[in-house]
């Protein structure tokens, strides 16, 4: 049959028919779990089942049809009642559902449906004859549990590889990586076709039955037409352009005080709104084209894992942007999957707790304003911070003393930090290697964030939020050092102003108070080499960015106001640059760039690992600080050459005193360290030279040396120092000791 | 290499005909998509030195490259009267800042010697032959290279 003519198209079709069967299949296999004795439902699967098999026939795909036939028997019986469902012929039934999917993959990937499938058939041919008799069900089951086993070793591989595509594949803003996508993934090719109902009628119909049964389907499948996605991006590149000129022209148009160009301004902006939003609706799908896909993983787990659990979807109706939909799958799977691994507690000690045996993972959705909040939450036994403090600080991503800094809000979220993961043994089930960081990472970059609530013994909720959309965004523009910048306005808190002297230095690091907490201040400079002018107004702005549980005020001199844009991406031959999400053009044709504010909030983080290299950085925004050096020992002089430069100065470093002295003439210093004990002149010697010098006497001077001295009194009163440092050589304490001398002065 | 492929069957091939630091270079015309004229150019940070910055074309964004820096000659202040060239591979589009254009030049094929180590200062690499016309002294550059190396440098600062 194949030979006579070309099946290739067909088989596309076979595919895609078959994957939306195995969908629907997998949702109504989970209800009638529940709900047995529903004929309707036994009579949709029966139909179902019947098409594939028509459909593999006719394509010579024989294992798949001899599998659905068999299949197709069983529930023949099971809707004549000649047969009754069991949980252990359900078990079967699974495993008969896993080998389709197997199947139709090996289709997808090699073309072949050919595999050994003896064993089910055997299975299911005893059901078929006997019903469920407990010795064979026994055996049954036991391998059917092997099954799962192996089932769950490749969905794992496949889990972590997919996890590996999100970080690629979110890694630029582009948004025809979808299309990339769509030739890598013909698992998912339902997804990845928007079904939009022309019929509002028959949308609401479906919205209403919660979980529409097939009669409902196919009345929807009328209604709908099927559009590439590569089709509705260009559409959506397009509607790009619209805003960004409808920015340009109300630009324009309000240099001309027309009434007539008003009005038909105002009619075009409102048009191009609403083209805007349609464009995005047929975008939208909703959630449950995700969530459908949990109520199976979470039932074999929960068997896997002895566990009783009861899962619960709310708001699968829920409209996403395709793109988020589709990279929100593997971090909620994640999350999922620890909630029903390390969340819920076995039910015996559940009863030993007095709880409910039966645990609840909840899996909600809901839309407010421009964002989508999906929340996780279990009532299982929450997380103990003392446990995470203990890990953290094992696993060094903390020091202790950095842990009594913090709070339990803030030890809680370093199950997000990069390393950590809560089980000690590694389980098949939750500990993949992947980490709780990769969920943070891939969550933010579809420009969400993910809190949790947690409270020990009683449960956890993880919350993620998620803009509606990726190509249209809400900034905040600012302007920092005559250049304007524009800032996701999902991680803007707040903006506020403050007086300049209400910055005040905790161990090195700038904060302000706001409202009884300490909030880190960064300049835009510790991010981007940039120059940024000292700030003369005694008044700061300050915008508030928080992302997740960081939070930090970035100081800027103007505030532009709100404004709706268009992410433009760097592009390949730029790729990705450090700090920047994206360029917009403004209606005047300007390119700005969109700062990577969750780049902006780590670099406030206190127990930061880069602390020493960001606050180094953080004063470059001061004017550079020209320090000499000297010292006898070149360790030395190394060592504090890189500290010192680490900080943001720039030194250089000479031997002695009588070369100190010659360095002198050639350049201007604004600081001299210099050592007591060296050869030739030592640094008593050196500093008296450079006190009864008009022309350097003012240079600020630090002498390092081993005796403790009173640098106001006696001979070393002459001297004029600034301050002593004590050796040994304490990096933190010369850093210190210097910003104080700037600070003063 | 790049100026040879798609010229097999003739024996002449038309570039496009920069001036930069009072030398000649030329390009393949195929990979010239167009000429603009000196526009504002937004700095991007955290990029290697030779990237200028990112210009607004038409509503695309395309990163335009210093030559001087990118060959090692002394940068002078950009000025008004420069040009710059969009050039265009398969993959993406760029600009290179150039003082003046000139003109499109035909060449045989034949005249094009293998570039030597350097030429006025810039590396040879960066060259996919040297054309002795009537006129002058043509260098003739090798656009992926000066990319591809790009990216390496790229790879180096992050």
């Amino acid at each position: 049959m194949q030979d006579l003519f070309d099946t290739s198209q067909f088989r596309e079709d076979f595919i895609e028919e078959t994957v939306e069967i195995l969908d629907s299949l997998d949702k109504e296999l989970i209800k009638l779990e529940n709900e047995p004795d529903n004929m309707e439902l036994l009579n949709s699967i029966f139909r179902a089942v019947h098409t594939l098999k028509g459909s593999s026939a006719f394509l010579n795909f024989l294992t798949i049809k001899d599998l659905a036939h068999v299949v197709e028997s069983v529930f023949d019986k099971l809707r004549n009642k000649k047969l009754t469902l069991t949980s252990n012929i359900m078990d079967v039934i699974f495993e008969a559902y896993d080998y389709f999917k197997l199947m139709v993959n090996k289709v997808i990937d090699e073309g072949t449906d050919k595999m050994d499938i003896s064993s089910i058939l055997n299975k299911l041919e005893n059901i078929k004859e006997y019903g469920d008799s407990k010795e064979k069900t026994s055996k049954t089951k036991k391998q059917s549990n092997k099954k799962a086993e192996e089932e769950k070793v490749k969905f794992n591989t496949d889990t972590e590889k997919s996890v590996e595509q999100i970080i690629e594949k979110t890694d630029s803003n582009e948004i025809d990586i979808v299309n990339k996508e769509n030739l890598l993934e013909k698992e998912d090719d339902v997804s990845d076709e928007i079904e939009e109902d022309i019929d509002y009628e028959s949308e609401t119909l479906s919205k209403e039955s919660k979980i529409p049964n097939s009669a409902s389907q196919q009345v929807k499948g009328l209604h709908s037409i099927r559009v590439d996605t590569r089709r509705v991006d260009v559409l959506m590149n397009l509607v790009s352009e619209l805003v960004t000129g409808r920015n340009r022209l109300i630009q324009v148009g309000s240099q001309f005080k027309s009434e007539d160009l008003d009005e038909s301004l105002f009619f075009i902006e409102k048009v191009v709104t609403e083209v805007q939003s349609a464009v995005m609706k047929i975008r939208m799908v909703p959630l449950e084209k995700v969530f459908s896909r949990f109520p199976r993983i979470v039932r074999d787990l929960e068997k896997k894992l002895e566990k009783n659990i009861k899962f619960i979807i709310e708001g699968e109706e829920t409209e996403l942007d395709r793109v988020v939909s589709d990279e929100i799958y593997d971090p909620l799977l994640h999350m999922i999957r620890n909630a029903v691994d390390h969340g819920v507690e076995i039910p015996e000690v559940r009863k030993k707790n007095k709880k409910n045996e039966q645990g609840t993972i909840i899996l909600k959705a809901k839309q407010e304003d421009n964002f989508v909040y999906i929340d996780i939450t279990d009532d299982g036994k929450g997380i103990d911070y003392k446990v995470i403090r203990e890990k953290a600080i094992k696993k060094g991503i903390i020091t202790r003393e950095q842990s009594d800094n913090m709070s339990e809000y803030d030890i809680i979220n370093l199950i997000f930090a990069p390393g950590f993961s809560t089980t000690e043994e590694v389980t098949e089930v939750s500990g993949r290697g992947v980490g709780m960081d990769v969920v943070k990472s891939s969550i933010e970059k579809l420009g969400g964030i993910v809190d949790i609530i947690t409270e020990y013994g009683k449960g956890s909720t993880f919350r993620i939020r998620l803009p509606l959309t990726l190509a249209i965004m809400q900034v905040l523009i600012i302007g920092v050092a005559n250049k304007k910048y524009a800032i996701p306005l999902n991680s803007v808190l707040e903006t506020i102003r403050i007086e300049k002297t209400e910055i005040k230095t905790i161990s090195g690091e700038e904060v302000i108070f706001l409202r009884e907490k300490t909030l880190p201040i960064v300049y835009l400079s510790s991010v981007f080499n940039i120059e940024e002018y000292e700030k003369m107004d005694k008044k700061l702005n300050i915008v508030v960015l928080g992302i997740g549980a960081n939070r930090v005020g970035l100081v800027i001199d103007e505030m532009y106001g709100k404004q709706e844009i268009v992410i433009k991406p760097l592009g390949k031959y730029l790729g990705k640059v450090e700090g920047i999400t994206g360029t917009t053009i403004l209606g005047d044709g300007t390119i700005i760039m969109i700062l990577d504010s969750g780049l902006i909030a780590n670099e406030g983080k206190s127990f930061s690992k880069k602390k020493n290299f960001i606050k180094s950085e953080k004063t470059f925004h001061k004017k550079t600080i020209n320090v000499l050096y000297v010292e006898d020992s070149t360790t030395m002089q190394k060592m504090a050459k890189r500290a010192l430069e680490l900080n943001g100065y720039r030194v250089d470093t000479v031997f002695n005193g009588i070369e100190g002295l010659e360095k002198i003439k050639e350049k201007k210093y604004d600081l001299i360290i210099s050592d007591y004990n060296m050869p030739n002149m030592n640094g008593y010697e050196f500093f008296k030279e450079i006190k009864n010098n008009d022309e350097y006497k003012f240079i600020p001077k630090i002498l390092l040396t081993s005796e403790n001295i009173d640098i106001e009194d006696g001979e070393w009163g002459e001297l004029n120092l600034s301050a002593y440092l004590k050796k040994p050589f304490n990096e933190d304490k010369m850093i210190k000791t210097i910003e104080n001398i700037f600070r003063e002065g | 290499m790049a100026l040879n492929v798609e010229e097999k069957n003739t024996d002449e091939l038309q570039v496009v005909v920069f001036e930069l630091e009072k030398s000649y270079y030329g390009v393949h015309i195929l990979q010239v998509q167009e000429i603009i004229k000196m526009t504002e150019i937004t700095k991007i940070p955290n990029t290697p030195k030779f990237i200028e910055g990112i210009v607004n074309l038409r509503g695309n964004i395309i990163p335009v490259m210093d030559l001087r820096k990118r060959f090692g000659i002394p940068p002078i202040e950009v000025s008004d009267e420069w040009k710059i060239l969009i050039l265009k591979t398969e993959e993406l589009q760029f600009g290179v800042m150039v003082d003046q254009i000139s003109e499109v030049e035909k060449i045989a094929v034949n005249i094009i010697e293998s570039p030597p180590k350097i030429v006025s200062g810039v590396k040879g690499e960066f060259i996919s032959g040297i054309a002795k016309t009537e006129k002058r002294l043509l260098i003739l550059l090798n656009i992926e290279r000066i990319l591809s190396e790009e990216e390496q440098d790229m790879l180096k600062i992050i």
